[in-house]
């Protein structure tokens, strides 16, 4: 009712602006399954207007997979489809395929009930006709099987061979000259029709409504017997064809056995299915795979027979991985093994499984070794026990005895026996000497721990042979060098010269290493580095012991010769090391001593020179006569070539003549008195050397000598000088001859001119004058040559 | 005719008296200075000129950068041509030059007789090119020029840098002195002449200096002062006589107003009206020598002629002293009559720097060291010329020479002609070795190499380079026709100490060094004293005469200064 109200109303609102008329027949549609029912309106044909487009509204069946079945008369003439949509009856949605299986007269729809409505349009009338039109609702399976039943007999009936061969295999039937490939072929595609016709069963099957299962419905129950000949047929073929290929291959492989065992995967397959076989087939198979087996010992014997080594099998040569699966197949097979299969099979097997481990055991064995080979750090003491254990570890294969029969008599049983039995005498080897190694690591650890390489070593050089062992102690001998060394260096640093010297004749004498080629030059520098360090050391304290004396004694001024006879000059060690001979020490010390004396002859003195002298620059008021005195003293024992040194004694030395080398050039010198009194009037002196380079033949000089204003301010008053000598000849004011008076206005400076000179010799100039005083007085000395003048 | 002859007499003594005291010559505005006129002057700035006078010229016409000049106090460094700027701690020297100096080129002068005048012409001024030209021109001369010396002991290379756009030109100086500014000024006081000058011409008159040179008129040499700078008095005018005997008269006469020398050097009794004269004495410039002909005498010969000479007998003769025409003297010290201080013992006259500071120990021939006169010829010929300067003292000395009881009847004392002189036939040579400096440059090329003639004044200076590169003094130089000792170093016997004496000579003249000057002066000195080149005699007292028209206070000579160089800043006393 609600559906036909639906309807009503749909049609109510779109008939004002429809593209699609609907047609309305009395009485209305059912969707109910039943026959094909004639569609009228009050019993008589609809009737359809030239070119008009109409719609008839089926309602949806009340179940899925159902069709709509159209049976139109002039459905040529007109163009027709169904659509579950009509938007305002002018758009349809999209159209239903038509499964029609005479589709000139007839429509078939899938309608479902998950639709409420379908709509048949009606299109392309070519003019006003009358509708004739049956319609019937009907579940799809049955509209199938009605349509298809017949066709699906036929293709069981034609697709049905032969099962005698199959049923007499191994009792009347065998394969000599059968024709598997025809016969196989044959079968196949049999097999494959029934299959597909099968499969269309198997589709009607899948729309069948719950109703149907197990009811009296005639289609259904012939559905159910047509299908149970179709699974029973199919299910012989294929065991047919599955016991065809195992004897086909059992055929093709006869001869070859290599061939045969690359076949175990398919027959272990077989065997592993043997149920779905029938007996006789079973039987048959298993009676030639025996045979097969049996047939394939005797052909790897000789192979066997043949192999002269210990190497493992060859796989591909003697079909191991193979063979092992043959075990398998004899339990599949269901057939007991033979004795002869079974000695060649735990042959094979076990001489594979000996060699193979032969090998890794050696390879184990190899590479405990090498990583104690390669590890280069020192040993803890439980190092080789964990070696040992590692060692021992190794699972060494047993020989190949006489429980294999004939096998223990192969010539590659002989050879594997005869490498486990070396491996084993190799591993045994090892063990001990692992065992003497941790013995022994812990002696030299033990003194190593003592920081006593050398005795390490020396335990270490009785047990060369273990060069495992020996070979990572090889730094050792470096290290030992290097302790000794640092030992010796630390009594050094200790000036513990005693000690230093004691190790150093014990390194020098010490014979305990490794690599003593090796280590010869290492310990030769060694010792000859540290015995330059102590003679340095020695040198060094004793230098410094002679600067702490100096950085004393430089300021002495008084008695300062007495400085010289000090003991701080002597070597703080005797030493009697020496690496080189009795000559060579003596060498040594020689140059020691001579070292001394050049600190006492050149490096004392020189000091106190130059701070003295530096001290007397920077006040000679200071006590700048003692300062200067001092300089004279200290240089009288400097016996260096120092020139700088030369001539600040010579400057503090009033007899040492003042280069005076250049022209125009004021030279500071000090006046030094000669005599000794602290108060009082003291004679002074200075000496200049007045050595000008001049292209005159005879130079002549003016010599202005800019005094002291306390030496000079009496000038006018009475002679400063007490007498001025130039080479030894005394200077006179007089003649050309002038020595101007220094003056406040000359700046109290003198000149001497006009001084003749020696050319290219030293020309003494001698100053003396008496002032009452005692100290250094600074004076300026400057030469220039004298000019000719036209007026 | 007689009454006559003696009325004309007086009347022509009145006509002269009248011109002498009424048309008595006006001298006003001028400066006028004899030269004997036949050796007219001619102004060679660089070397030593045989007329005294024309080396007192120089400073009349030229300018150094620096001139020097005197004051009361003593010698004085003036401004020339340049501007002393100062001196860097590396010894150059900076002079800024006068770039508004003008050459006397600058200006046309004309004469007409004597009326001079003197018309701007385009201004030639003095450039940095011309003072590089005087350089290089006295590096050429080398130690035949005094300023050789001068220059090269301060500056090596006779060059400087510059000028630049101040007009400052950089002179390296050397190392070896502290150089004052007077030193610096010192060294820079040559003379400078045009760039555009002969480097070797006969004389040279183009200058900046006071005065310039207008011309001559009846043998008359006019000078008159540069346009807007230079002197006070206008006109400097050099007039020519015969010999110099008559110089005081024409000084009395007012046809001088300067000498610069007078007769014997001695004080004039007919010009002791301090009124009308005042004179200044300065140091001797000139000495009489007999130079021992060494061709013809032989080292004993001279040795003992030597002896025979006495100067100290000479001079009393030649001044008359102890006589009532003593000829009284008075020295530039003031002391008067020193007669002594005058007698030369050395070839370096007494007065010299040598003798007086004792560089050289002259040889002092005892008394009773009599001469050995069988030694010498019978006649010792001793030849002179007095046809030049110094013709009266020459004439003098002759007398002297020839009195017996100064020279033992030995010698035949004879002028002759100058070319005569050439010849040699002389045993020695009366010669006045005039304008000599009493310092460090005492020219020896003047009384050793000079060539035997009165007229000209040629020095025979022979030069080589030795394989060292330096240069040394040629052989040559002793030639016997070239000097008037004859001495010859081809032919002397004598040739080992001549050839020494050649070098030394040499190594005096041409250093700047005053030791080498000093060693060298003792060698020869000593040399001498062993061969006996001549007798040196004694100096001529250099004394003048100024008339009062000008201002005593402004004429200053002092020293070894040349009397001249003050000669600028003269002046006439007011009212004359």
């Amino acid at each position: 009712m609600k559906k036909l109200l639906v309807l009503l109303m749909t049609g109510l609102f779109l008939s004002g602006c429809a593209v699609y008329k609907q047609l309305t027949p009395e009485p209305g549609l059912s969707p109910q399954e039943q026959g094909f029912l004639e569609l009228k309106a009050k019993d008589k044909n609809l009737v359809l207007k030239k070119e008009k487009k109409y719609y008839i509204a089926f309602p949806a069946p009340a179940e899925k997979n159902f069709y709509l079945v159209l049976k139109i008369t002039d459905k040529d003439k007109i163009q027709t489809s169904l659509t579950a949509k009509l938007d305002k009856e002018s758009i349809p949605g999209d159209k239903i395929k038509d499964n029609a299986y005479d589709p000139k007269t007839m429509s078939v729809y899938p309608v479902t009930s998950a639709d409420s409505v379908y709509y048949w349009l009606i299109e392309g009338v070519p003019q006003e006709m009358a509708l004739q039109l049956e319609y019937r609702y009907v579940p799809q399976w049955r509209f199938k099987w009605e349509n298809r039943h017949a066709e699906l007999r036929q293709a069981f009936r034609q697709n049905v061979v032969d099962h005698n061969i199959y049923r007499t295999i191994g009792v009347t039937f065998h394969f000599e000259g059968f024709d598997f490939k025809k016969v196989t072929d044959s079968v196949s595609n049999h097999l494959a029709e029934l299959k597909k016709a099968y499969a269309e069963l198997m589709d009607i099957e899948s729309i069948f409504p719950p109703s149907i299962l197990n009811s009296k419905d005639q289609a259904y129950q012939d559905f159910v017997i047509l299908k149970k000949q179709f699974e029973a047929e199919i299910a012989f073929q294929g065991d047919y064809l599955f016991a065809l290929d195992f004897f086909r291959i059992e055929i093709e492989t006869r001869g070859d056995h290599v061939a045969f065992m690359d076949h175990v995967n398919d027959f272990l397959s077989y065997f592993r299915q043997k149920d779905r076989l029938i007996a006789n087939v079973v039987q048959e198979a298993q009676t030639l795979l025996t045979n097969r087996l049996n047939l394939a010992v005797a052909f790897f014997d000789i192979r066997l027979k043949e192999k002269n080594d210990a190497t493992p099998l060859d796989k591909e040569y003697y079909r191991t991985a193979e063979i092992r699966k043959t075990d398998s197949l004899w339990m599949l097979a269901g057939t007991p093994i033979s004795e002869s299969y079974s000695a060649f099979f735990r042959f094979v097997t076990s001489f594979d499984d000996r060699g193979t481990g032969l090998i890794a055991a050696r390879e184990e064995t190899a590479k405990i070794n090498a990583a104690v080979v390669q590890d280069t750090a020192l040993p803890a003491d439980d190092y080789f026990a964990s070696v040992r254990a590692k060692a021992a570890a190794v699972a060494v294969p047993e020989k190949l005895g006489q429980e294999f029969g004939k096998y223990a008599g192969f010539i590659c049983t002989g050879k594997l026996n005869a490498a486990i039995d070396l491996f084993r005498a190799d591993v045994n080897r090892a063990q001990s000497q692992y065992a003497l190694a941790d013995s022994l690591v812990r002696q030299v650890n033990a003194f190593r721990a003592q920081k006593d390489h050398s005795s390490a070593l020396g335990i270490l050089k009785q047990n060369l042979s273990l060069t495992f062992l020996v070979d990572k102690y090889r730094s050792l001998d470096r290290i030992s060098v290097e302790e000794q060394a640092r030992t010796v260096r630390a009594s050094l640093a200790n000036a513990a010269w005693g000690g230093a010297e004691t190790g150093l004749f014990k390194l020098n004498r010490d014979k305990n290493f490794i690599d003593m080629p090796k280590i010869a030059a290492l310990k030769e520098q060694t010792v000859s580095d540290l015995e330059d360090s102590l003679y340095i050391k020695v040198d060094l304290v004793t230098r410094q012991r002679v600067d702490a004396f100096c950085e004393e004694q430089w300021k002495t001024l008084d008695n300062v010769d007495s400085l010289y006879t000090d003991s701080v000059f002597l070597p703080v060690h005797d030493i009697t090391f020496s690496s080189g001979s009795k000559t060579a020490l003596v060498q040594r010390k020689e140059k020691l001593v001579a070292h001394l004396a050049k600190l006492k002859e050149n490096e004392f003195p020189e000091k106190a020179i130059k701070l003295l002298y530096d001290e007397f620059l920077k006040n000679p008021d200071d006590s700048g006569v003692l300062k200067a005195r001092a300089v004279v003293v200290h240089g009288a024992h400097y016996k260096g070539t120092d020139r700088d040194i030369a001539m600040r004694v010579a400057e503090c030395n009033p007899k040492s003549a003042k280069l005076i080398s250049k022209p125009t050039v004021y030279r500071r010198v000090f006046a030094l008195p000669t005599t000794d009194k602290r108060q009082g009037k003291n004679l002074y002196f200075v000496r200049l050397n007045i050595n000008i380079d001049s292209e005159a033949k005879f130079p002549v000089y003016d010599i202005n000598i800019k005094l002291p204003k306390e030496v000079a301010q009496n000038a006018a008053a009475a002679q400063w000088y007490e007498k001025l000598m130039m080479n030894n000849k005394l200077l006179k004011n007089e003649g050309r001859f002038t020595i101007s008076a220094p003056t406040a206005a000359s700046n109290w400076e003198c000149q001497i001119t006009p001084v003749q000179m020696v050319k290219d010799k030293g020309n003494y100039l001698d100053i003396y004058f008496y002032h009452n005083s005692f100290k250094a007085f600074a004076l300026s000395v400057m030469a220039q040559k004298p000019i000719i003048k036209k007026n | 005719m007689k009454k006559g002859i003696i009325i004309a007499a007086v009347v022509l003594a009145a006509a002269a008296l009248l011109y002498i005291f009424v048309f008595s010559k006006n001298l006003s505005g001028r400066i006028v200075m004899p030269y004997i006129a036949h050796q007219k002057p001619r102004i060679d700035p660089h070397v030593p000129s045989s007329v005294p006078l024309a080396d007192k010229l120089d400073e009349v016409v030229f300018d150094g950068l620096f001139n020097v000049s005197a004051n009361k106090s003593g010698i004085v460094y003036e401004d020339g041509l340049g501007e002393y700027m100062g001196m860097d701690k590396n010894n150059v020297v900076s002079v800024r030059l006068k770039p508004k100096k003008r050459w006397h080129k600058s200006f046309m002068v004309t004469m007409e007789k004597d009326k001079i005048a003197v018309n701007q012409k385009k201004n030639i001024y003095f450039m940095a090119k011309d003072l590089k030209f005087t350089l290089r021109r006295i590096q050429k001369l080398g130690s035949l020029s005094p300023d050789y010396i001068l220059v090269s002991q301060a500056v090596k290379d006779f060059d400087f840098s510059g000028p630049d756009e101040n007009d400052e030109i950089l002179f390296q100086f050397k190392g070896d002195r502290i150089w004052s500014e007077n030193d610096v000024k010192e060294v820079l006081s040559f003379k400078i002449i045009p760039a555009e000058s002969e480097m070797d011409a006969p004389e040279y008159t183009v200058g900046t200096g006071p005065y310039l040179k207008a011309g001559e008129y009846k043998e008359n040499i006019y000078f008159t002062k540069m346009p807007e700078a230079g002197a006070t008095i206008p006109f400097v005018i050099l007039r020519p006589f015969i010999d110099n005997s008559t110089y005081t008269t024409e000084l009395k006469n007012r046809n001088l107003n300067a000498l610069l020398s007078t007769p014997f050097g001695c004080i004039s009794p007919i010009l002791m009206d301090a009124k009308a004269y005042f004179y200044k004495s300065s140091i001797a410039t000139c000495f009489f020598a007999l130079l021992y002909n060494v061709e013809r005498l032989t080292l004993e010969q001279r040795s003992e002629l030597r002896k025979l000479v006495s100067n100290k007998k000479i001079v009393e003769r030649f001044f008359r002293i102890g006589t009532e025409q003593q000829r009284n003297i008075a020295n530039y010290r003031g002391a008067g009559n020193n007669y002594a201080e005058y007698l030369n013992y050395s070839i370096f006259p007494s007065s010299s720097y040598y003798v007086e500071e004792k560089i050289v120990t002259p040889l002092h021939i005892a008394a009773d060291d009599r001469p050995n006169l069988s030694v010498l010829p019978d006649t010792v010929v001793i030849q002179t010329c007095v046809n030049y300067d110094l013709r009266e003292e020459l004439s003098e000395l002759i007398d002297i020479l020839n009195d017996p009881s100064v020279t033992s009847g030995k010698i035949k004392a004879l002028a002759v002609q100058n070319e005569d002189l050439r010849s040699g036939n002389y045993d020695a040579v009366l010669v006045p070795i005039t304008g000599y400096r009493s310092n460090f440059l005492f020219d020896l090329y003047e009384v050793l190499l000079r060539e035997p003639d009165f007229n000209l004044h040629r020095i025979n200076l022979a030069t080589a380079v030795n394989p060292s590169g330096a240069t040394v003094i040629d052989d040559r130089s002793f030639t016997s026709d070239k000097n008037f000792s004859r001495i010859d170093l081809e032919v002397s016997p004598e040739k080992e100490n001549f050839k020494k004496l050649l070098d030394y000579v040499y190594g005096f003249m041409s250093t700047s060094e005053i030791g080498d000057k000093q060693a060298y002066a003792q060698y020869i000195d000593q040399l001498d004293q062993e061969i006996a080149l001549g007798s040196w005699l004694f100096s001529l007292p250099s004394l003048a005469y100024f008339s009062t028209q000008f201002d005593n206070n402004t004429v200053d000579l002092y020293g070894t200064a040349s009397q001249l160089s003050t000669i600028e800043k003269w002046q006439e006393k007011a009212g004359k």
